[in-house]
């Protein structure tokens, strides 16, 4: 992969000095106006897109300068234009790049040109503007988020401009670990507060395993105690288990008679790891839970 | 042969009785009267090879000994030699009565099947040869459900395509007359009764003969492997299973089959489109595949059983509706036992079992078939925790002669991953784990530190062992008369790649989900997946998750790892999903597994 990355930034450096002899220029002293127009484009974007290439209104200099511009819109134009200015067929080839079918019957792409550096920025354009299956988004969505070279605020303004539900929670899940922790656990917090039980239910179980969960603590005993969905309820005791927050028992105790039998069983696994007595006195009780799981676990915990 | 199944037959040996009733026409050895049959020329018009006669002059000491042994008895009007001995009026024939398989497959290659042509074409009909003496016979065939006739001679003699009785006079008269029973469905039924009746229309003693159609049979892991077939994928942009397939071929030389995967969209899993069956009588033998309904309209694998197995003497049905598929409509979601015995209860053809997902099972006309055949009483697992939700994923078994019952219960266990892993040192590279393709799916892990340290990952398999792994697990033992004792519990670790509302999926490439390869008289190769636990991608010897696989194997099967790391393991399947195994039965089911059949 480091020769890979070698070859492309060759590559890069090359055509820069093939096609500009131009001075050094800098992300605020350029205009990033045909950038943001042509992201903001909804008909006709890859004519736009394919117009931008070739044009000679901005010089790669200049988009390699916008491409570090505080406008994740900006920097995210710039990287597809480069990519496509340094290799074009490549960049159709990851562009167009057929998915294969899981095993669980969802599209996903697999191939080792994603491996390619250009593959993110090309692969987040696929996902913001390719006109795909609302299901191969999904999947987009989730490999993008886990990219750890996707910067915090372009995963965030995904987020932000996503109307799909489903495809919010896979950004929710491809972030969990994110390198950067502030910005993921950004994201998880407006998750758990997003519209969608779907999304929040996400943002629940992924801050179980963000090494900052425990920051989203009172959030998640907020959801565990208040949220209308069992789905969120029950990730939301999940993941005060896994952080193992104490203060979290009072709220997995009560969860303990939860009409959902999923968050019952959650929140005795939770509770079992946050305060082993307090699980164990309700062991008992729950030995007679009419669902099998929870009584079968009551049980055991019991011995 | 049961003697259950041979009550009243004359086949049992030669007998004082039996050489009277079969007097001047048949040897007393049934294999003898069938051993000139050619069973692929069966076909409409075709003469019937003549069963072989004894010489009245070699055979005058044995005719004046069996005429002075009958005493009184009067020798009766009629035999009929069937493929489970031969029987004359007033015998009696157990059930299931005589055996054949369904006429479901393509004998003569036409593309249509068999019954539909209304012709005696194949194997499959049930072959009786009838002895008339002196008296005129009447033969009445019935079938209670319909989907039964009788042949003579290449026409149909007694039609029951309908549910009902009908009726035939023959005319009396010494010679002998072929006759072929035939059926439509699985485990379909038949009766033909033959009595004879005298010129006072006196009838006497008639002999009933059931017919029972052989049921599908569900292949599992001790039956001699016979083929092997996986998709060979090779995208263009180095979407390919090279490696795997290579190896496979190396193995198996002309018993593998790659199915190209251009001409079927790439859906590589061949496991859960088709699941291997066989039915089988003592005259014919029949491979069988279920289609699944998991794709449809030509779309991925969907034509791989019409393009490549239906045959003759290799049926081919599904069973549901597509639209209504959900992923536990894929057959690495249904699996069959080993032999077992449960309870005083024998199950000599195993159990057939398969996973309960979050909308349910298999589709009701499967699973409603399914329990139809009896003879494999299936049982479900919970695989609704799992994002494919498939049984394979977690447990299988593989056959071990020392083993307590012949067999192994293989399960993948958190614990002894971490036991591995911990014994490792942290530091060790993982060069296949820490690539961005394979970051895409959840593998960014660079050292096996990582998968120590990676946040929530133990808790979530403590979870899942506890809730979900080891309740399945007592219940699979449950169900087969088993006990931990016959257990292997080899790595396994599970991961939430697409978040908890989807469920889990092997982390560690599921070795659990292997292929058991055992032709007859061959040496048992299991093929499992590369973990790939090791910074040499290449050098197997270096990796010690596969020691440590290899080292809890039994000494009579050989573990071989192949690279399904791109195409499988990052696609949420494994060895076992991409291949798929025809085999060879063993037990007979109107004997081992007659008493399964009884209501």
């Amino acid at each position: 992969m480091t020769q890979r990355r070698t070859s492309f930034a060759a590559r890069l450096m090359g055509l820069a000095l093939v096609l500009t002899a131009a001075p050094v220029a800098f992300a605020q002293d350029v205009n990033p106006g045909p950038l943001l127009t042509t992201f903001e484009t909804e008909t006709r974007y890859e004519l736009a897109r394919d117009e931008l290439v070739v044009s000679p209104e901005l010089s790669v200099g200049e988009l390699e300068a916008l491409a570090d511009h505080a406008d994740w819109r900006v920097r995210h134009q710039a990287e597809v234009t480069l990519a496509y200015r340094a290799d074009p067929e490549l960049a159709g080839r990851i562009t167009t790049l057929a998915p294969v079918t899981t095993r669980a019957g969802t599209p996903a792409l697999s191939s080792p040109l994603l491996s390619e550096e250009m593959a993110l920025p090309l692969m987040v354009d696929r996902l913001v503007h390719g006109g795909e299956s609302a299901a191969l988004r999904v999947s987009l969505a989730r490999a993008v988020s886990a990219d750890e070279a996707l910067l915090g605020d372009t995963l965030i303004g995904l987020y932000s401009q996503e109307t799909d539900a489903e495809v919010r929670a896979a950004l929710i899940v491809g972030a969990r670990k994110h390198p950067d922790a502030a910005a993921s656990l950004s994201l998880l917090t407006q998750g758990l507060g997003d519209p969608s039980a779907r999304v929040r239910a996400e943002a629940a179980a992924a801050a179980g395993s963000h090494p900052q969960g425990a920051a989203l603590g009172d959030a998640l005993i907020a959801a565990l105690r208040g949220d209308v969905d069992a789905a969120v309820r029950g990730a939301a005791a999940r993941s005060l288990g896994w952080l193992r927050l104490p203060a979290a028992s009072p709220a997995l105790t009560t969860a303990l008679s939860d009409p959902s039998a999923d968050v019952r069983l959650t929140a005795l696994r939770a509770l079992e790891r946050v305060d082993a007595p307090a699980a164990r006195a309700a062991a008992p009780r729950l030995q007679a839970d009419p669902d099998p799981g929870v009584a079968r676990a009551a049980k055991a915990l019991s011995q | 042969m049961d003697p259950a199944a041979r009550e009243g037959s004359r086949a049992d040996g030669p007998s004082i009785k039996s050489v009277c009733g079969l007097f001047g026409v048949y040897t007393a050895d049934p294999k003898a009267v069938y051993s000139g049959l050619d069973r692929q020329n069966l076909t409409s018009g075709a003469t019937l090879p003549q069963p072989r006669a004894l010489h009245l002059g070699a055979c005058a000491p044995l005719m004046l000994l069996a005429f002075a042994a009958c005493d009184k008895e009067v020798p009766p009007s009629f035999s009929v030699a069937t493929p489970l001995g031969a029987f004359a009026g007033g015998d009696t024939v157990a059930a299931p009565g005589v055996p054949l398989t369904a006429d479901m497959d393509d004998d003569d290659r036409d593309g249509v099947i068999d019954w539909e042509q209304r012709a005696a074409i194949g194997n499959d009909q049930a072959i009786l040869l009838l002895s008339v003496k002196d008296k005129p016979l009447r033969l009445t065939f019935s079938s209670e459900a319909g989907g039964a006739r009788l042949w003579r001679n290449g026409e149909v003699l007694l039609d029951a395509e309908a549910a009902g009785e009908v009726t035939v006079e023959m005319i009396a008269g010494t010679r002998e007359v072929s006759l072929g029973v035939q059926l439509r469905d699985l485990l379909g039924e038949a009766t033909l009764t033959i009595v004879d009746v005298d010129e006072e229309g006196v009838e006497g003693e008639p002999l009933v003969i059931p017919f029972r159609a052989a049921p599908l049979l569900i292949n599992h892991h001790l039956l001699p492997a016979t083929h092997l077939w996986a998709m060979s994928v090779s995208s263009g942009d180095s979407y390919e299973n090279k490696s795997m397939v290579s190896a496979l071929s190396d193995a198996l030389g002309d018993d593998f089959t790659t199915i190209p995967g251009s001409s079927y969209g790439y859906d590589v899993w061949v496991q859960d489109e088709l699941e291997f069956a066989t039915m089988s009588a003592p005259e014919s033998f029949m491979d069988f595949v279920i289609d699944s309904i998991r794709s449809g309209g030509g779309r991925g694998l969907d034509d791989v059983p019409e393009d490549f197995m239906e045959d003759a003497d290799f049926g081919r049905a599904t069973w549901g509706n597509g639209t209504r598929a959900s992923s536990q409509d894929s057959f690495g979601n249904l699996e069959c036992s080993p032999p077992v015995t449960v309870d005083g209860v024998e199950y000599p053809l195993g159990r057939v079992y398969y996973g309960i997902g979050p909308t349910g099972g298999p589709v009701k006309e499967l699973r409603d078939m399914l329990d139809a055949q009896k003879v494999q009483r299936p049982f479900s697992l919970d695989t609704s925790w799992l994002i494919v939700g498939h049984v394979d994923e977690f447990i299988s078994t593989i056959p071990d002669p020392a083993a307590p019952n012949g067999f192994w219960v293989i399960v993948s266990d958190a614990n002894v991953a971490w036991e591995v892993l911990e014994s490792l040192d942290p530091n060790t590279e993982l060069t296949r784990w820490n690539g961005r393709e394979a970051r895409y799916e959840g593998h960014d892990m660079d050292t096996v530190g990582d998968i120590l340290n990676e946040p929530g990952l133990r808790e979530l398999n403590e979870d899942i062992s506890a809730d979900h792994v080891e309740p399945n697990l007592e219940l699979f033992l449950t169900e087969l008369g088993l006990s931990e004792d016959n257990v292997i519990r080899i790595p396994g670790l599970f991961y939430e790649p697409w978040g908890r509302s989807y469920g889990a999926v092997a982390l560690l490439p599921g070795m659990a989900n292997l292929t058991v390869w055992n032709p007859e008289g061959e040496g048992v190769k299991l093929f499992m997946a590369d973990p790939f636990i090791r910074g040499e991608d290449v050098d197997q010897s270096a990796d010690p998750m596969i020691a440590a696989v290899r080292a809890l194997m039994p000494p009579s099967v050989e573990a071989v790892f192949l690279d399904d790391w791109f195409v499988y393991h990052m696609g949420l399947g494994e060895v076992h999903c991409g291949t798929n195994v025809t085999r060879a039965p063993l037990a007979n089911w109107w004997t081992a597994g007659a008493h399964l059949l009884q209501d």
